[in-house]
């Protein structure tokens, strides 16, 4: 979670990851947002994210983004 | 560009240009992909730079591309009028519409995005007239361009109509004049046409509209964009409350070979 999270800082700063759980439903991010973020998870875990995979359930929080990386590495 | 019949492989392809650093205008669902896939107006071209998305419309058509390489320009045989539009955040350091005009194109103008807080309205207003939405059609075609209008199918237009997110405005003889759509934008709405028939401008039509639009939908926030050249509609949005919040859009068209 920790490594998700500073991947995620890094990628997007200025945005509060940690602190919220509706990071798409509060409009905190934006579809170019969720963009750039599956770029730098994608290299970074060597998954591979596709265009049904972005919905706003996979990135309304670090939880869900992470489960969506454990389910692709499964 | 070939038209695309295999969406397991587009989505494959769309997964390969998915790199850090990468450029996209694309922000298309894969049920919008498949949805146009199956209607036989998603075409696509991959090249060693990256990969150019076309939905084929009637008379022209709109781009969208992932680059991941910007020294690599796109070769493909264009089609005519092709046109792309490239938003870009406050935030954004990336200038993806000067590298188009280098490859190319040519920008046919810019808009700027201003928002609404939503406000308390303080009134109950009975539901809005009921508007046929071949009829609603008709009008927007007559006052926006449909390469960069941005202007629905018909039936999402006969879904504004029937949930009452379409006000108008008729003249003496009952014909529509003027008419201003909303549509469900995150948690608020987004005003996304305005219109007013050539005929008919200059009379405080899309005034009102904007102010019943206020009355009925203001309560929660809302968005529109707007040609930052058009001062009229500018100066009526600022007068209902909205502001230019930072975003931009370079709406850019291919010059013909």
């Amino acid at each position: 979670m920790e490594e998700l999270l500073q991947l995620l800082t890094e990628t997007c700063p200025g945005i509060d990851f940690a602190g919220s759980e509706a990071l798409i439903d509060d409009e905190i991010l934006d579809s170019l947002d969720i963009v750039t973020i599956v770029s730098a998870i994608m290299d970074t875990y060597g998954v591979t994210i596709s265009v049904d995979d972005l919905v706003p359930e996979n990135f309304n929080s670090v939880a869900a983004m992470l489960a969506l990386i454990q389910r692709l590495q499964a | 560009m070939r038209q695309v019949v295999d969406y397991p492989a587009l989505s494959a392809a769309i997964s390969a240009c998915m790199r850090p650093g990468m450029l996209t205008n694309c922000t298309l669902s894969g049920e919008e992909l498949r949805r146009e896939m199956a209607a036989g107006t998603l075409y696509a071209h991959p090249w060693a730079g990256g990969l150019l998305l076309f939905r084929r419309r009637e008379g022209f058509w709109r781009m969208y591309y992932y680059i991941n390489d910007p020294g690599c320009p796109p070769d493909l045989p264009w089609p005519s009028q092709v046109v792309t539009e490239i938003v870009r955040r406050p935030r954004d350091t990336a200038a993806a519409a000067d590298l188009w005009q280098a490859w190319g194109f040519v920008r046919e103008s810019t808009r700027i995005r201003m928002q609404r807080p939503g406000s308390e309205t303080g009134e109950a207003l009975p539901p809005p007239e009921a508007v046929d939405a071949e009829e609603a059609m008709d009008l927007l075609q007559r006052c926006f361009d449909p390469r960069t209008g941005c202007l629905p199918d018909l039936e999402e237009l006969a879904a504004n109509c029937a949930g009452g997110r379409v006000l108008t405005r008729r003249d003496e003889g009952g014909r529509l004049i003027a008419l201003l759509r909303a549509a469900p934008y995150r948690k608020g709405w987004e005003l996304r046409h305005l219109a007013a028939d050539p005929g008919h401008r200059g009379e405080g039509l899309a005034g009102s509209l904007a102010a019943e639009f206020t009355r009925r939908f203001g309560e929660k926030g809302s968005v529109v964009w707007v040609r930052e050249d058009y001062a009229a509609p500018r100066h009526i949005y600022e007068k209902n409350g909205f502001c230019p919040d930072g975003w931009t859009a370079a709406v850019l068209i291919r010059k013909d070979d």
